[in-house]
């Protein structure tokens, strides 16, 4: 019973992921998202020194007012010291992860989450978690759960009204901007939806394991797929299998789940990879 | 809570010999680290540093223990798989640089995990010190450790002024390099070898995840100060060491504190600092050459 709702909150998780990952990876921004993974800890765990409980929606905020901040950080040194955009991001997501875990260490003892955690993902304490059980007779999961279905929906409308925009801004920005379309605003709100997702995957699959979520379905769908719509399903598609086939297998041989769906999504781009050029070297 | 000046005097030689290692740690990659700048290759090395962890539970699970040297050689392995299949990956036409370097990271740090939730289950070793290089810890460093750590961390201070010229002009203009007849291929290759060397040993000191901050910072903050190669790799060390021995002072006086994120904090407190004052290229020396010329003008 218990594995029911790993498998719906590692689906959830990775389906956001996957969706925010696409534009991310078609707009070359695939490291951005490491740099706000790794940006948000300290974000979370100063929010929880300061309000003293794990209050999600406060989490969320907090991390999204890092990930900001990371993201100003990183704009203004490469401005000012003309650094390219990576050197920047490695100089600035190394500080605010490192303040963010000597906190952690520091309140240890106060503060309710464990940097192996943090590291690792621990969706295996998922069935563990209090529930949301309304009149005491149906029973609607974890509360974490219904926190990814919201970041779910929001990520899916956003994907879904701007279908068309995202897409011109996507493969050419310039034209994007000729049209008079808000560039700013579509980055920015990229921007706040990938750190609320990186927010509500980060109890569950962990602040490093994020970057593979985000970043090998979309990739994997990009080699196979020629259109924009159909990126998005087989991306989808191919979280949500290696999240079955991940749990199973780690199930199988008992060891990390978090880790498993990732090695799985790293297999299957793997077996795509290697597929595609062989037949691609076989036709020629 | 020990005093700055017990801790710098070296009385205690524990701390001594952590000292040793950390300093040959933050010398060696800080100087290799200056190629990943001018090559622009900053991600790669944050890429690898990731890749090597499931190097290091590999040699747990071959081995049984925790032996440094078979630790090293299994790193150094999967770290240039990794930077082979970076390159491989991101030959594609339809597979970005970026994309590559966060699906390989993925790829080996996923393995990793799934390798230490297997160590943790069934080898029974909680305390097999496995998590130490998440985040680093010095304090933790046995006289094996630092005996390998040395002696690698030799070879690559050896490599890099050896080779300095063919390095520097392969960095700088690859063409020009193989116009005037040096092994391009082999140079790179070489300088690829060293910077996997140097995340092997440094993941001791300051973890994978932070990994990439000493290889990256100090060459970024002492390109500020300098335009020439011999004195950025001279600051890039001092920077480094200082950071260092701060570092590893303030894991030692904020008790159970990893040492990664200490050195990394001072790394950055130099690199934030180099932008603001650093002659020239700084954001006060040049506001204030603006607002001179404005007088003048």
């Amino acid at each position: 019973m218990g594995d029911i709702w790993i498998l719906l909150l590692s689906s959830i998780i990775a389906i956001s992921c996957s969706l925010i990952g696409l534009i991310l990876v078609l707009k070359r921004m695939a490291m951005l998202s490491d740099a706000i993974s790794h940006s948000v800890l300290p974000g979370i765990v100063i929010s929880y020194l300061i309000i003293g409980e794990m209050d999600y929606s406060f989490f969320t905020l907090a991390a999204i007012a890092t990930a900001i901040v990371s993201t100003l950080l990183i704009e203004g040194v490469s401005r000012l010291a003309n650094y390219r955009k990576d050197i920047s991001m490695g100089i600035v997501y190394t500080l605010l992860f490192s303040i963010g875990v000597i906190l952690l260490t520091k309140h240890q003892d106060t503060v309710p989450i464990q940097s192996d955690h943090v590291i690792q993902g621990n969706l295996e304490m998922v069935p563990l978690e209090p529930m949301w059980i309304i009149n005491d007779a149906y029973l609607l999961g974890p509360y974490s759960m219904w926190n990814g279905i919201i970041n779910l929906v929001l990520v899916a409308l956003f994907v879904g009204i701007f279908a068309k925009q995202i897409k011109i801004w996507c493969f050419d920005s310039g034209y994007a901007s000729s049209l008079g379309m808000n560039t700013k605003l579509l980055s920015l709100i990229l921007m706040v939806l990938t750190s609320f997702t990186v927010v509500s995957s980060f109890s569950s699959i962990g602040a490093i394991l994020v970057i593979g979520f985000i970043v090998i379905p979309p990739s994997t769908a990009i080699i196979v797929s020629n259109t924009f719509k159909s990126a998005i399903w087989i991306s989808c598609s191919i979280s949500v299998v290696s999240c079955v086939l991940g749990l199973y297998a780690a199930k199988f041989f008992d060891v990390s789940i978090a880790g498993m769906i990732c090695l799985v999504m790293s297999l299957i781009f793997m077996a795509v990879f290697v597929f595609t050029k062989y037949s691609r070297l076989a036709r020629s | 809570m020990s005093s700055f000046s017990e801790f710098i005097s070296l009385e205690d030689p524990t701390v001594k010999l952590v000292l040793v290692g950390v300093l040959m740690i933050s010398i060696s990659s800080a100087l290799i680290g200056n190629y990943a700048f001018l090559r622009k290759r900053a991600m790669i090395g944050d890429a690898v540093a990731h890749s090597v962890f499931p190097g290091v539970c590999l040699s747990f699970i071959v081995n049984g223990e925790k032996n440094p040297l078979m630790i090293l050689a299994y790193s150094i392995i999967t770290g240039l798989i990794a930077m082979f299949l970076i390159d491989v990956v991101s030959k594609h036409k339809r597979v970005k640089t970026e994309s590559a370097i966060g699906i390989v990271l993925s790829l080996f740090f996923g393995l990793g995990i799934v390798m230490l939730s297997y160590i943790q289950g069934n080898m029974g070793s909680q305390q097999s010190g496995l998590g130490h290089f998440f985040f680093g810890q010095a304090a933790s460093l046995s006289e094996q450790d630092i005996d390998v750590i040395s002696i690698v961390s030799l070879v690559i201070i050896v490599g890099v002024v050896i080779f300095y010229r063919g390095f520097k002009t392969v960095s700088f203009d690859r063409s020009y390099a193989s116009a005037r007849g040096y092994k391009v291929v082999l140079l790179e290759s070489l300088i690829s070898i060293l910077t996997v060397m140097a995340i092997a040993i440094g993941i001791n000191a300051v973890g994978i995840v932070l990994m990439a901050a000493l290889l990256l910072t100090p060459a970024s903050s002492a390109r500020l100060w300098t335009s020439s190669l011999s004195m950025m790799m001279l600051l890039g060390v001092m920077f480094s060491v200082i950071s260092t021995v701060m570092g590893t002072y303030m894991s030692y006086a904020v008790d159970k504190s990893p040492t990664g994120p200490w050195i990394v904090v001072f790394l950055s407190v130099i690199a934030l600092g180099s932008i603001l004052i650093a002659p020239k290229k700084g954001v006060i020396p040049r506001w204030l050459s603006n607002a001179k010329n404005k007088k003048h003008g």
